[in-house]
């Protein structure tokens, strides 16, 4: 088949750092290429210098065997290259018809020709079985739904070539697995597709070839009926890499977090929370999955105190502490990663001895008669960035110079100097690349071996299903599954987050 | 209240809201492309500068008085658009530095050129005879619609055309775009700087005539500071209006109505000092923004509207 697109020896340079060298791809028509590679590893600049967001400094790009040289995004609509990005570029409060002939408006009389256009599109939708209703606002839509309309945005500019930048970190296991037929519906009609993402299953079952990238530079480029997942993470890192996190034996302690009935609403004042029980022992993790916005981030606000519930109680340690406000259960030994790193989890503009220190800085010996012993601190912090491994100079700097990962790190070193009893992680590998999850992996292990209780709530099924000892599934503000470690896969899960099943309930099959 | 006394308020009252729809129009465009423009007072002013100053130059045409405020309206505004785009300005403080100097260029101005201060009348000028409709000059209450000025009539013919222009054409639709989300917009294809240039310079030329009006139509001069806070309740219409041509045209002539009513009771003799007549538009305006913010946050919260978001997440 023919060749669709040739990226050749690419180099692009910013100042002081090299995004792209020499980086060299290629797609055939109806083919499908898994670009994949830790965050900074330059795959989004190669693929932003291919949609026209950037120019390369270096090299060529062609497109069906034609050198062309893509000056901005409408330029590559019209050459045929479409790409849905991992944020969508979709305007909330216009309709879906509105978002999809964006920059490609058919008109009459100047007016614009709604039917035209439903027209072209409804024909879309059914060729590739991707229903969507076209009045609704885009508000209104799921994430799932969200990504639709961007692929048929695509489809509607007649793209031949579909750039995918991690399609699959938001959906559910079954939403994945719609997109990936609707990719094979593609393929099949000729199309050629870039999958960019973090998720080495996804890359063996849909990819025909792949390429990994580090630091800028391609580390590997082989046909996926060579590769295999051991291999590709090894490649992506560049060293071995234990995918597998050792863990002592399961030994279940006294119960360290008891949470009794609890009833919460939300921001909008709706209920989010319908009556949840749960524990947690020391000695284990326990894992809550769900699509986001089931209430798991209110139980959050609710167990660490920032959120006061209706009804129920929150017992930590034996002690009932539901009127206790955040500071007093923390000294009651809880700690707490916090989902939204950037927001609650750390204050960018301060700096990382300032982050090292926010849940403490108030004691002894920190603190004497109100004046901050600065000398100390900073002993403290040089001392945690060596222990966690946060790649900074100095702890003076401020904490928005750090990467995600290396950020992320700075909170664990925090809630874990903290000597906590019990540990939530909310989300705690969001958005870090597959070192820095290694890393945080191993800490969160420590954290159960040496026999204190953990939290963890996420919306990667793979880390669920990887540290929980037992797993908890949450839907629409109650817990409707429970599992033990190795009793459930992620299509089983997924049935269950989707709110198609439910233990003990009506459609319970089980 | 007699017939007439009414008809009389309403004609006033669409006067007193002509200049405000302008500008209303202009901010509101802006507002749609994510220009958050509060520079129409200066814009407006500098408009009624240059009507006062070409009527003179061309001995008394007024007509050309307003074509040359126009384009003076939107050359002054290519300043603020070079600002908020090029520049990346942050939108008040260029929209405030607009304001400073559109007061200071023209009351220098006005003694540079004419060489006096506080005020100029031109020497001569030919004022436009207000346009009488058939039939409806002879309806009772609705009479108020005719005798208006053509620039009335323009201001009603402009909020259909920006109303079809925003929500039924292309460039409409590119416009909503760029305000809602300017990387998204530029993915589809979209040159979000050019977008805000069109619509700085078309609320430039709109609030030039806003001025212009102002200066030749309502009165035949120019004083300074003349524009006298409309351009903020015009702000506030279009706020108030959701950015959309039609509401924020009306909340124009509610504050119209404020002002009419207001001269109205200083006529009678009631009794209430004038300068707290005065303050009838800007407390209406007031109001308005609690409201606006208040129906706002309720939307955000779900109370209101959304119907659908609502039970889904129920």
């Amino acid at each position: 088949m023919a060749v669709a697109v040739e990226m050749l020896n690419i180099s692009k340079f910013y100042p002081g750092v090299i995004a792209n060298d020499n980086v060299s791809l290629s797609v055939n028509e109806g083919e499908i290429l898994g670009l994949i590679g830790e965050n900074g590893a330059g795959k989004s600049t190669m693929m932003n210098m291919l949609y026209g967001m950037t120019q390369p400094d270096e090299g060529v790009i062609k497109l069906f065997g034609k050198e062309v040289h893509i000056q901005s995004p409408n330029m590559a609509i019209k050459l045929g290259i479409g790409m849905v990005h991992q944020h969508f570029m979709l305007m909330p409060n216009l309709s879906v018809l509105q978002n999809i002939i964006l920059g490609n408006t058919p008109t009459k009389h100047g007016l614009i020709d709604v039917k035209q256009a439903k027209n072209k599109i409804e024909e879309i939708m059914e060729t590739y079985d991707l229903p969507i209703s076209l009045d609704e606002k885009i508000y209104q839509l799921s994430v799932g739904e969200k990504q639709r309309v961007e692929i048929i945005k695509a489809l509607y500019r007649e793209a031949k070539v579909l750039i995918l930048d991690e399609p699959t970190a938001v959906l559910t296991p079954q939403e994945t697995d719609k997109l990936l037929d609707v990719l094979r519906e593609l393929k099949k009609r000729g199309c050629a597709i870039i999958f960019i993402t973090h998720k080495l299953r996804e890359v063996m079952a849909i990819t025909d070839e792949i390429v990994v990238m580090r630091k800028g530079v391609v580390t590997g480029s082989l046909s996926t009926s060579e590769a295999n997942t051991g291999g590709l993470s090894d490649m992506i890192v560049g060293r071995k890499v234990d995918l597998e996190i050792p863990r002592g034996e399961y030994q279940p302690g006294e119960t360290v977090l008891n949470v009794e009935n609890i009833h919460a609403l939300n921001q909008r004042g709706l209920p989010a929370l319908n009556g949840v029980n749960l524990k947690v022992a020391r000695g284990e993790i326990v894992g809550i999955a769900g699509v986001e916005g089931n209430g798991q981030a209110e139980l959050i606000e609710v167990i660490s105190g920032m959120l006061r519930p209706t009804e129920g109680k929150v017992i930590l340690k034996g002690e009932d502490v539901t009127n206790k406000d955040v500071r007093q259960r923390r000294e009651d030994g809880l700690s707490h990663i916090p989902e939204d790193r950037l927001g609650m989890g750390t204050a960018v503009n301060c700096s990382i001895r300032d982050n090292l220190i926010l849940n403490r800085y108030y004691q002894r010996p920190y603190c004497k008669n109100g004046i901050l012993d600065n000398k100390k601190l900073h002993q403290l912090s040089e001392e945690l960035c060596k222990d966690f491994g946060v790649k900074t100079p100095d702890s003076t700097y401020k904490l928005g110079t750090l990467s995600g990962g290396n950020m992320q790190k700075v909170v664990f070193a925090r809630e874990m100097d903290a000597n906590p009893d019990f540990l939530i992680a909310a989300q705690p590998t969001r958005g870090v690349d597959i070192g820095a999850i290694e890393s945080i992996h191993h800490k969160i292990m420590e954290v159960r071996d040496s026999n204190r209780g953990v939290l963890l709530v996420s919306a990667e099924l793979d880390e669920i299903l990887s540290l929980s000892d037992r797993i908890l599934v949450m839907y629409e503000g109650e817990i409707v599954a429970e599992f033990k470690r190795g009793e459930a896969d992620e299509r089983t899960m997924g049935t269950y987050m989707t709110g198609a099943k439910r233990q003990g309930g009506e459609n319970n099959e089980e | 209240m007699s017939i007439a006394v009414i008809t009389d308020t309403l004609a006033s009252m669409i006067r007193m809201a002509t200049p405000l729809m302008l500008m209303a129009l202009g901010g509101l465009l802006c507002q749609r492309a994510g220009v958050f423009n509060i520079a129409l007072e200066g814009f407006s002013l500098v408009g009624a500068f240059a009507a006062i100053a070409v009527v003179q130059f061309t001995g008394g045409s007024v007509w050309a008085g307003l074509l040359g405020a126009m384009v003076i309206g939107a050359v002054y505004s290519s300043l603020y658009a070079l600002f908020v785009t090029k520049f990346k300005a942050d939108n008040i403080i260029a929209s405030i530095a607009m304001n400073m100097l559109g007061a200071g260029l023209t009351s220098y101005l006005l003694r540079t050129i004419f060489n006096v201060q506080g005020a100029y009348s031109p020497d001569e000028i030919h004022k436009l005879s207000m346009i009488k409709i058939p039939i409806i000059k002879d309806i009772p209450i609705l009479s108020c619609l005719s005798g208006q000025s053509i620039v009335t009539y323009f201001a009603i013919i402009m909020v259909v055309v920006i109303y079809v222009v925003l929500f039924k054409t292309k460039i409409g639709l590119s416009i909503c775009a760029v305000g809602e989300s300017e990387v998204a917009a530029k993915t589809a294809g979209i040159k979000p700087n050019l977008i805000k240039w069109q619509v700085v310079l078309m609320s430039g030329a709109l609030c030039g005539l806003a001025g212009a009006y102002l200066s030749t139509i309502s009165v035949s001069q120019f004083s300074e500071d003349m524009i006298q806070g409309r351009g903020f309740n015009a702000f506030t219409a279009f706020v108030f209006g959701n950015a959309h041509p039609v509401f924020a045209s009306l909340v124009t002539l509610l504050f119209g109505f404020a002002d009419a009513i207001g001269i109205r009771i200083e006529l009678l003799g009631m009794n209430i000092s004038p300068s707290i007549i005065k303050m009838f538009p800007f407390v209406f305006a007031i109001i308005a923004l609690m409201i606006s913010s208040y129906t706002s946050k309720l939307k955000k919260l779900g109370v209101i509207g959304n119907k659908k978001k609502k039970e889904k997440t129920a």
